[in-house]
């Protein structure tokens, strides 16, 4: 494999910390170790993809911003699609954040900092070595779309939806279209064009029971008073305006992130405000304040114009990133079943197997973990990447004055927390903490598996910090519970190893609680180094 | 006819259950012997061991003359096969790794019901006591596994003919839910739901059913964190599994991994209490698992 190394100045955020020409040199055995001032620069940019074709790389580690950047927003995403583009598999693609969880989260010392971003490094090229390729399937998109509520959103969007020729079914569980006071006279031509238009269908009264599927291609079954009935559409809009209790029932079915009041809450707050995590499922955010009507009016139209440009396409790329079972060692126990809350593993009796639905698996991880005899296993944070990782830190030189921390985080709370809290500190130099507390994420809560801890101890590391999303947050529903189920038995197993259980803290955090983030990783740091100097140790 | 494979066995930290269990062979084992000879063995007064085709050992690794009769061993066997699970995970003599030595030491010697004025022997003809219990494959480089606290007499058998015959003998793979034939019936429902209100132990169920998954009888059951190779003996017994087949050779540990499985099987708060989850987890397999003793911050 030949992997290519690229780092970023930042334009001099992260270089203003990281000795970032020196990682270069140190990494100089790669067949590239490139800096650059700003990957997201037209200049930079061309140039990364120009160096990938010109070397034949087949894996690249992009040292620089976090992960979530590359997710979340445009410019990153594109990068993405280039080095696909470039024949670069998903998977041989990792990240060092050197930027949010480095150079911005510590202050101090340049040459520990550096040290840290290293180990980022070292790690990043153990995640390209060590996981296969991920398989991509490619869908065909479904000029069909269901909306789900009938608040004026909805029906806006509906119309827009009809407008550009998609087939749509409106969903409503109560018994008549919602009212919308004082606006149905604006309301009324759009749901007048709905009702009339023979390619849509309003549905009234009725549940969605079941959806499984992936951008362009879902199937939902329909609970109606009389009926049961399922139907195939290539994307979601959902418009529940403020039903905190529908948004409930619908969350686990789709995976939808929701805020404090219970109400959903997008990927990012920036440009897209509607955006799930899922490419084929948006939502209308619920406004309180301002102008309603223009509120809705914007959010409808943002939902229907992202949704389309990608139903619009002739065929869609997935990448299959899901839990995988080795027939080999599976011995049908029915763990898994157990465990899944999205229903994706069955057993084949006859067989016993563990069977997998690639459509329902959401490749959360629970699963992996609970399986007792290691027959599965995630393709994007393989549970052997994530020892080797372990075992990577622990064999760092650091700075000994300090307690060294394993800090576990969860892909959805835990890490953009982490990131928040190196935002943050940019304003806020207090909310800086030591480079001895090192990161590795994970896909969930659910995902750690209680292995990774009795690792990280057995290797020397002082503490080990999780972070869980706060309760009923999960995105995978269950793997905050799990979780701390797996804890709460496993604190009797340190204690056996004469590891003190306090050594073991679970951060409850939201992603953007940056500060939490960085308090409680500090208070635990000092409470670790006071345990240490009881101990006699430095 | 063609020379008999020689064969030279030992025991080391452990019962000597697993040489009984080649002898429950019964008349099995003339068979056995038609193909082997049996030139040294602990229970057989030869002095010197000699060059071999196969050795095979018995028991763990626990102090310094183990050691020196393994190393003697893998240098005059051409062929090292480890029996039973002290050998192959350290078994129960491992748990004492959840302890300093010198409290060992102290509690054999000293402690004991039966001791009266106790004192710790000391001298160089005493072999000395090794910090930590470790299966043979961490000393010597070990061919092939023959685990179960016993063995499975027709395991061995199996083995020995096979290495007579040239052919690698088979290892298995996947958990003993595999061999089981109980029937499983709420553990293959995709719910959320436990599969029981409680966690009970086997004498506290009025009867046992015979053919339930013991999981969905509430009795914890370490088969889906164990390899599979005794045939469910023990479910067959009517009793639930306790593990000593060791992991799956993909799993890593056996205790860490039925924490984990159990977390969405069973009501974790009468687990938390209805058994000791160390003792269960880690009973035969403590020394192979991911922190094999305890974890030293500059004691002992």
């Amino acid at each position: 494999m030949r992997t290519g190394l690229f780092l970023s100045r930042d334009d001099g955020n992260i270089s203003e910390a990281i000795d970032v020409d020196s990682l270069a040199g140190h990494f100089s055995h790669l067949p590239v170790a490139k800096v650059y001032d700003n990957f997201f620069r037209y200049s930079d940019h061309r140039d990364i993809l120009k160096t990938v074709d010109e070397n034949g790389l087949d894996a690249v580690v992009l040292a620089g911003d976090s992960p979530k950047y590359y997710d979340t927003v445009r410019d990153g995403r594109l990068i993405l699609e280039g080095l696909k583009s470039r024949g670069i598999n998903e998977n041989k693609i990792a990240f060092a954040n050197i930027k949010e969880q480095g150079a911005l989260a510590h202050g101090g010392e340049n040459g520990e900092v550096t040290r840290k971003a290293q180990l980022l490094i070292d790690v990043a090229l153990a995640k390209v070595e060590m996981c296969h390729r991920v398989k991509s399937m490619v869908v065909t998109p479904r000029k069909s779309v269901l909306v789900i509520g009938t608040t004026p959103g909805g029906i806006i969007a509906a119309r827009e939806l009809l407008e550009r020729d998609y087939r749509v079914y409106l969903v409503e569980r109560e018994a008549a279209i919602r009212e919308h006071a004082g606006i149905e006279a604006d309301i009324l031509p759009g749901l007048t064009a709905v009702q009339m238009n023979d390619r849509a269908d309003i549905l009234l009264q009725t549940e969605i029971e079941d959806i499984s599927g992936w951008c362009g291609e879902y199937s939902v079954v329909l609970n109606t008073r009389t009926s049961r009935e399922e139907i195939k559409v290539g994307g979601i809009i959902l418009s529940v305006g403020d039903d905190a209790e529908w948004i409930g029932k619908l969350r686990p079915k789709m995976q939808l992130d929701i805020d404090h009041e219970g109400l959903l809450r997008g990927k990012q707050k920036s440009n897209l405000i509607g955006e799930t995590r899922e490419p084929g499922i948006w939502f209308i955010p619920f406004r309180k304040n301002g102008d309603f009507l223009a509120a809705e009016t914007s959010a409808a139209s943002v939902a229907v114009v992202s949704l389309t440009a990608l139903l619009d396409r002739t065929e869609i790329e997935h990448s299959v990133l899901i839990s995988e079972v080795d027939e080999t060692v599976c011995g049908g126990c029915g763990t898994c079943v157990k465990t899944c809350a999205f229903s994706a593993s069955s057993m084949n009796l006859t067989r016993k197997l563990s069977v997998i639905d690639t459509m329902r698996c959401k490749g959360c991880g629970n699963c992996v973990v609970a399986c007792p005899t290691g027959a599965r296993d995630l393709v994007s944070y393989p549970e052997k990447f994530v020892l080797e990782a372990i075992e990577i830190m622990s064999r760092a030189e650091l700075d000994d004055s300090e307690p060294r921390v394993l800090a576990i985080l969860c892909n959805g709370c835990g890490y953009p927390a982490a990131d928040a809290a190196g935002r943050f500190a940019i304003q806020a130099p207090e909310l800086k903490y030591s480079t001895n507390v090192l990161p590795i994420q994970v896909e969930c809560g659910g995902n750690i598996d209680t292995l990774y801890i009795l690792k990280a101890f057995s290797r020397g590391f002082d503490g080990v910090a999780l972070t869980v999303c706060r309760d009923g947050h999960c995105y995978h529903v269950v793997g905050n519970t799990d979780m701390e189920r797996r804890i709460g038995l496993f604190r009797e197993v340190l204690r056996s190893r004469n590891i003190d259980a306090e050594r073991l803290r679970v951060i409850n955090v939201s992603p953007h609680e940056g500060e939490l983030f960085s308090s409680e990783i500090r208070s635990f740091c000092d409470e670790l180094k006071s345990m240490c100097c009881e101990e006699g140790r430095p | 006819m063609a020379a008999k494979t020689s064969v030279a066995t030992t025991w080391l930290q452990s019962c000597s259950g697993c040489h009984v269990a080649f002898f429950d062979l019964h008349e099995g084992l003339l068979d056995v012997l038609e193909s082997i000879e049996i030139k040294y063995s602990t229970v057989m007064d030869v002095k010197e061991v000699p060059e071999v085709d196969i050795g095979i050992v018995e028991g763990a690794v626990a102090n310094e003359d183990n050691e020196e009769i393994l190393k003697t061993f893998r240098e005059k066997a051409k062929t090292i096969v480890a029996l039973g699970t002290c050998a192959c995970f350290g078994g129960i003599p491992g748990l004492r790794n959840l302890f300093q030595r010198a409290d060992v030491l102290e509690r054999g010697y000293v402690e004991t019901e039966s001791s009266v004025d106790g004192k710790i022997p000391t001298g160089a003809e005493i072999p000395a006591l090794k910090k930590h219990v470790v299966p043979i494959d961490q000393v010597i480089e070990v061919d092939h596994y023959i685990p179960g606290c016993p063995p499975l007499p027709e395991a061995i058998a199996d083995t020995l003919m096979a290495l007579v015959e040239g052919r690698t003998p088979e290892r298995k793979t996947r958990n003993l839910c595999e061999e089981c034939t109980r029937k499983k019936d709420r553990m293959l429902v995709a719910s959320r739901d436990f599969v029981t209100d409680s966690v009970l132990a086997p004498h506290e169920l009025e009867e046992i059913d015979p053919e339930k998954c013991f999981l969905e009888q509430g009795v914890l059951c370490m088969g889906p964190a164990t390899c599979e190779g005794c045939g469910a003996r023990c479910m067959d017994g009517n009793m639930p599994c306790r593990g000593c087949m060791g992991p799956t050779p993909d799993a890593l540990e056996q205790g860490a991994k039925i924490i984990n499985a159990l977390a969405s099987i069973l009501p974790a708060g009468g687990m938390l209490f209805q058994e000791d989850i160390v003792g269960v987890g880690y009973r035969y397999s403590l020394p192979v698992s991911i922190s094999p003793h305890l974890v030293d911050r500059g004691g002992e």
